[in-house]
């Protein structure tokens, strides 16, 4: 007994001993660190340029977006390691302007050149109406660098991005983060739900319930069992979807508040074939 | 448990080998069971219609009804069980169709000219080649022209049926030696629609197959033999009226090498090593059905490595064989379909997620001579099999269903049977029990959204599905006299954890319009009753009179009938043989259905007869023998359907055949 504890505690040891060293020989250059995403954008406001990414696809769409970020120093030619960095989002319409939710922007764990963030764009843009992303990179009480970038926004060829007025009459927008890419079998469903306060401010729902119900109208309203609804966990909404083979899915939704009364959506029944509001997948 | 199961079996048998006393050594012991086709594929002279498909000369048998779905691949069935309770092998060979709808039984891939004999087992035990059976089990053996002095033999045949234009054309060439042989064949079978009775078209009832069989041996000593076969077997544009698809191919590739050595040692006499390979290839269609509401593609396939090795021998008093076999499947199909809309992604999955299934047993029989005429047949077989998902796609879409479940599974599958037969110069009697499992099929445990049109559900198999077993009691009693012969044969099986589709409202339907999901399960038990009884009476020389009758019952563990069992039916046969001339009438008919269950799909079938005519001739020419014969089916075109005809399809109307033969000797 007493020799198995032993060999447990040499073997954390041991982990412990390579998962350091290993970490230590190999030291990413910022190259690496967004090897295998594709560059959004790249723009030099004095002497920093700032690079955009995506680990999907190299363009922005409406609904959710996972956005990395470089800072690089042009006059050090460094990568900045520990920028303060925030956004603002701005939509100019032709009669108005609003923003779209969004989150703060974070390092990346494990790296050292890489930041993050997600912006939920609500509209598309186009030639008169566009989205314009203001960055500020401060030190302290100082703002080091502040820059506007006008940004391409794409429709998504499949519902990923719903708004619509709940119950309460608060206007919601829900958005679908994960699956990216979806696979027959059990996945991780993921979402985003914010309310909006004014035009410019929306903020995140905590504690409600969004249940899913996917169907695959293709085939008779085909379900899968054993899905589990999202619940709120530290931001996001989190549950599991099952998708029984590949196809065109069409994922009902319907939203409950933190006492289950229904905001939004329709429960799918013989009768009632899809719920007004719903995600999209096709894979 | 299995420990002393095993030692128990093991030890059982060493007693028999070791507990010899007397000096004669038992040749081979007659059973009725086994059945023989002809020495040259075709016998021209006893069957009434020589070049019927396997699939009707199965049914004459008696011992086998067939589940129809069309005019072609019939589904044989054994003391009311199918395929997953039955085995069936070619020389020994396991072969597993690829059609997720069983369109492919294993019997669809042979012509009635390879097979020297059909050797139908019973129940368990009998057949050391058969796995996973319990219900019975059917070894097609091939024909082989063997070492002889005969040198070149040449036939040929041609038959031609009115209804559905069916026509048929083969030959065969072999060649003997006491060094060498080989013979080959050709068969061609092609038909159209039939017509059943009352001139009613089947619409998607033709077919047409090819089959190509090829076996060669050669002996290189005097007690050492080496043989090949090759059959490749190619259906093609079948249609299947009583389901929603047709099959736009069924290809088969057989092979195997056998060595066998005679005279081999004081204790076995023979040997026999087989290593084989077999593939199949099937592919659905279902573009020439006018209302598909949705087009799909529905390729399967299933490949199967074996080896096994038989010895045999004999020592006073016992008769004993000793088989150790191993084989290795994959299974695999997959449904693709295509939304109305063409911009859409076709939807995926796979119905048989790449099933992989290894099963390696041991089979030990021994026949031992109580007295002259009492005989004690103990046999017993041992076998692991080790099953799964291959398919990393297919194990993600099953864990939906079932999230604990791992990607293989062990099962240790045994059975044991014993029989005391008796045999005097004019009654036989057989008395038998055994005791045997099988392991779910790949269906069974492991089917994604099969359709079954019976019952209009879809199916999804279930991992954690316990083995089936089941009891089994037979006993069969004969008089046999000159000119008066009377057999009656019984078994009954108690089975456990009986696996049947139960439906689970819980989960969603694919198939348009279908009623709900099935769920294999295990009911706690069921039972099945088989009977039979023949009456064979000559007179006035020439004439014979047969008659069989057989009815069976099958009940769940809530007294419900379990699904297509067999209503009360006969033949009558009425055979007059003189010289060169045979000549033939026959009945055949079923009582009403009385238990049916609706649940899956059954509805009560009505009682019907046909009958039918044939006669045949010899040509007295000495080198070459043609034969020719003719006959008539249905004579009064009955429009009638069987309880195992799938959806109530019709059979043939009345159908007028002709087949010539030409031999040389």
């Amino acid at each position: 007994m007493k020799s198995i504890k032993y060999y447990h505690i040499f073997l954390i040891f041991f982990t412990f001993f390579i998962s350091c060293k290993k970490e230590n020989n190999t030291e990413k250059t910022p190259a690496d660190e967004v090897a295998g995403y594709n560059k959004i954008q790249e723009f030099t406001q004095g002497d920093y340029t700032f690079y955009l990414y995506k680990s999907d696809t190299g363009s922005l769409k409406t609904g959710y977006n996972e956005v990395f970020i470089q800072l690089k120093n042009n006059a050090t030619g460094k990568y900045v390691e520990d920028a303060n960095l925030s956004w603002k989002p701005l939509m100019h319409m032709t009669s108005m302007s609003h923003a779209c939710p969004y989150s703060t922007i974070k390092k990346v764990e494990n790296t050292r050149t890489l930041y993050k963030g997600y912006f939920i764009f609500i509209m598309a843009s186009n030639d008169m109406e566009y989205w314009e992303i203001t960055y500020d990179y401060i030190n302290g009480s100082d703002t080091i660098v502040e820059a506007a970038s006008r940004v391409t926004v794409n429709q998504t060829a499949k519902i990923r991005y719903k708004s619509f007025t709940g119950s309460d009459k608060s206007k919601y927008f829900l958005a679908l983060a994960n699956p990216k890419s979806p696979k027959v079998g059990t996945n991780e469903i993921t979402a985003y739900l914010y309310k909006m306060v004014d035009m410019l401010t929306f903020i995140p729902v905590e504690n409600y319930t969004i249940q899913i119900d996917p169907r695959m109208p293709d085939m008779d309203n085909h379900t899968s069992p054993n899905n589990t609804n999202l619940t709120y966990n530290a931001g996001i909404y989190k549950g599991t979807l099952n998708l029984t083979m590949t196809g065109y899915w069409k994922i009902n939704l319907v939203v409950l508040d933190s006492s289950d009364a229904v905001i939004k959506g329709e429960t799918v029944t013989d009768i009632v074939t899809a719920s007004s509001i719903y995600f999209e997948i096709e894979f | 448990m299995i420990n002393k199961i095993l030692y128990v079996g093991l030890g059982l048998f060493y007693c028999m080998l070791t507990h010899a006393q007397d000096v004669d050594s038992i040749k081979s012991i007659n059973v009725k069971e086994v059945t023989i086709i002809g020495n040259t594929g075709l016998d021209s002279k006893n069957e009434s219609k020589p070049m019927s498909s396997v699939d009707e000369y199965m049914e004459q048998q008696g011992k086998i009804s067939l589940i129809k779905r069309g005019n072609y691949a019939c589904e044989p069935v054994i003391n009311n069980m199918t395929s997953e309770r039955t085995s069936v092998t070619i020389d020994g060979m396991k072969i597993f169709c690829a059609c997720t709808d069983k369109m492919d039984p294993v019997t669809s891939y042979v012509e009635i000219i390879n097979l020297s004999k059909m050797h139908i087992s019973q129940g368990i035990g009998g057949n050391p080649y058969s796995t996973n059976s319990i219900g019975g089990s059917l070894d097609m053996k091939l024909h082989k022209a063997g070492f002889h002095e005969s040198g070149w033999k040449i036939n040929a045949n041609a038959g031609y049926e009115t209804n559905g234009n069916f026509r048929i054309l083969g030959g065969g060439l072999a060649y003997s030696s006491p060094w060498f042989y080989n013979n080959s064949t050709i068969f061609f079978r092609k038909s159209d629609n039939y017509v059943a009775g009352g001139k009613q078209e089947i619409n998607y009832s033709q077919f047409e197959k090819l089959n190509l069989m090829s076996n060669l041996g050669f002996r290189f000593s005097e007690n050492r033999i080496i043989e090949g076969t090759i059959i490749y077997d190619v259906a093609s544009n079948v249609g299947y009226p009583a389901l929603t698809m047709d099959v736009k191919s069924a290809k088969g590739l057989i092979t195997s090498l056998n060595f066998r050595k005679e005279k081999l040692s004081e204790f076995f006499s023979e040997s026999e090593t087989k290593v084989y390979f077999n593939t199949i290839a099937h592919k659905m269609d279902d573009t020439r059905r006018p209302d598909v509401v949705m087009h799909m593609d529905m390729p399967g396939k299933s490949k199967t490595y074996g080896l096994y090795t038989t010895l045999k021998g004999s020592q006073t008093r016992h008769n004993y064989t000793l088989n150790f076999d191993s084989y290795y499947n994959q299974s695999l199909a997959e449904m693709t379909m295509y939304p109305d809309d063409p911009s859409g992604k076709p939807m995926f999955m796979y119905t048989w997620p790449d099933v992989r299934t290894l099963n390696t047993g041991v089979f030990l029989e021994d026949k031992y001579r109580l007295s002259p005429e009492n005989f004690l047949q103990i046999s017993t077989k041992l076998a692991m099999q080790r099953d799964g998902v291959q398919s990393d796609f297919g194990l993600n879409t099953l864990q939906i269903y079932y999230p604990d479940m791992n990607r293989y599974k062990n099962r240790f599958l045994w059975n044991i049977a014993g029989k005391h037969l008796f045999y005097s110069k004019n009654i036989r009697c057989k008395i038998g029990v055994g005791y045997g499992l099988r392991a779910p099929s790949p269906s069974e445990s492991y089917g994604f959204y099969l359709y079954n049109s019976f019952d209009n559900y879809d199916y999804i198999g279930n991992p954690h599905l316990k083995n089936e077993s089941s009891w089994e009691g037979n006993f069969s009693f004969a008089i046999t006299k000159d000119k008066f012969n009377f057999y009656i044969d019984a078994s009954y099986f108690y089975l456990y954890n009986y696996i049947i589709g139960k439906p689970d409202k819980g989960l969603s339907s694919m198939t348009i319009n279908a009623s709900g999901v099935k769920v294999y399960e295990n009911l706690n038990h069921a039972s099945i009753l088989n009977v039979d009884a023949n009456i064979k009476q000559s007179f006035l020389n020439y004439f014979t009179w047969t008659t069989k009758a057989s009815c069976s019952f099958g009940e769940d563990d809530h007294h419900g009938a379990l699904p297509l069992i067999a209503p009360f039916s006969y033949t009558s046969t009425l055979t007059f043989n003189k010289n060169r001339i045979n000549a033939e009438m026959s009945l055949q008919g079923a009582a009403k259905q009385y238990k049916y269950r609706a649940e899956y799909g059954e509805d009560q079938t009505p009682a019907y007869f046909i009958s039918g005519a044939s006669i045949g001739y010899e040509f007295p020419l000495k080198k070459y023998i043609p034969s020719l014969r003719i006959g008539v089916e249905n004579i009064f075109d009955r429009k009638y359907s069987t309880y195992s005809d799938w959806n109530n399809i019709l059979r043939k109307g009345r159908n007028f055949y002709i087949n010539l033969m030409i031999s040389s000797f």
